[in-house]
């Protein structure tokens, strides 16, 4: 931006007058026009002033630079953005990139928590002994709700149903990519690698239904169903 | 005590079956899926007999969560002295 010096059409005339030998008064006003201007920003020795604020600014130019070294670089790779949080440019690009990094993985370099792994790769133990079930009399799977236990902490899913339209043997799953519980889509499936078909995929446990006796399924025992207990990586007593 | 269980969002999931979000007395607290097969979906007695009884099954979960919440409730200021 061009710099606009102030007109000096007044030293057109004689500085003193001529006569009583007294400065012009237009020459002392520019004198203090200019002292206001740099008295405050100006040492003696010409250097600015750590006071001096910058244009449209309020804090002093120390203030301002002072996490900048002599080479006019930054002190530390911190000193980015003004929340002393975001150590990354806030485009969708860092974010995504060295951003994700910084909040995944603690100071061994391995993820800070199973959280933050795909649910599909992660031990669970549902809390309760059962959470799928069947009266026998219609083909629809009520699902407990329910609280899976993973090494980072719980979660909780709320109660759901599905319905096969037939008796049968079913894996009842959900995707839940980001641990967030509540209110999830289950899922039935009689194709074993569904099981694992999707990095977000939680696994509630399987149930055998018939027309007549009730069963169950799911849960850490499995119920009434032989291997029909859900989560993963645990074994019952 | 009456409740309202309806359904408020739907979706295809992407293996052929359908859901449904069945919600009770308008509290997303009770939001509840229930999943159907295709065939389900397509045959009207079967599609409303399942619903229904998903409904039934969310309003009276709604009941008991209300029950076990006014117990909660009711259980504030009990007291026992023992002599140990």
């Amino acid at each position: 931006m061009p710099i606009n010096p102030e007109t000096l059409g007044w030293s057109r005339a004689p500085i003193v007058d001529v006569k009583t030998g007294v400065v012009r008064p237009d020459f002392l006003r520019y004198l203090q026009r200019l002292e206001q201007k740099t008295g405050p920003t100006l040492t003696r020795r010409g250097q600015i002033e750590a006071t001096a604020p910058i244009s449209t600014r309020t804090e002093g130019i120390s203030t301002t630079v002072h996490r900048l070294t002599s080479a006019g670089l930054r002190t530390n790779a911190d000193q980015v953005a003004a929340d002393g949080a975001t150590f990354a440019r806030v485009t969708l690009d860092q974010r995504t990139g060295g951003g994700r990094g910084f909040v995944a993985l603690d100071t061994n370099n391995r993820l800070a928590n199973s959280f933050r792994a795909n649910p599909v790769n992660v031990s669970s133990t549902p809390t309760s002994a059962t959470v799928l079930s069947n009266d026998g009399v219609a083909t629809a799977i009520p699902i407990a709700a329910s609280t899976q236990q993973f090494g980072a902490g719980t979660v909780s899913y709320n109660s759901g149903s599905v319905d096969p339209g037939v008796f049968g043997t079913f894996f009842v799953y959900a995707d839940d990519p980001t641990f967030a519980g509540g209110a999830v889509t289950y899922v039935f499936t009689t194709t074993t690698p569904d099981q694992t078909a999707a990095e977000g995929r939680v696994y509630f446990g399987k149930i055998t239904t018939s027309a007549g006796p009730a069963t169950t399924g799911g849960g850490n025992t499995g119920g009434t169903t032989t291997g029909g207990k859900g989560g993963k990586g645990f074994e019952v007593l | 005590m009456k409740h309202t269980a309806e359904v408020v969002e739907y979706k295809k999931l992407s293996n052929g079956q359908f859901s449904v979000l069945i919600r009770c007395c308008a509290n997303p607290s009770t939001d509840s899926w229930h999943t159907m097969a295709a065939e389900v979906l397509a045959d009207k007695k079967k599609r409303k007999e399942s619903i229904s009884s998903a409904m039934l099954r969310v309003a009276k979960q709604h009941e008991d969560a209300m029950k076990a919440s006014e117990a909660g409730v009711e259980m504030m200021g009990e007291s026992k002295e023992v002599d140990i």
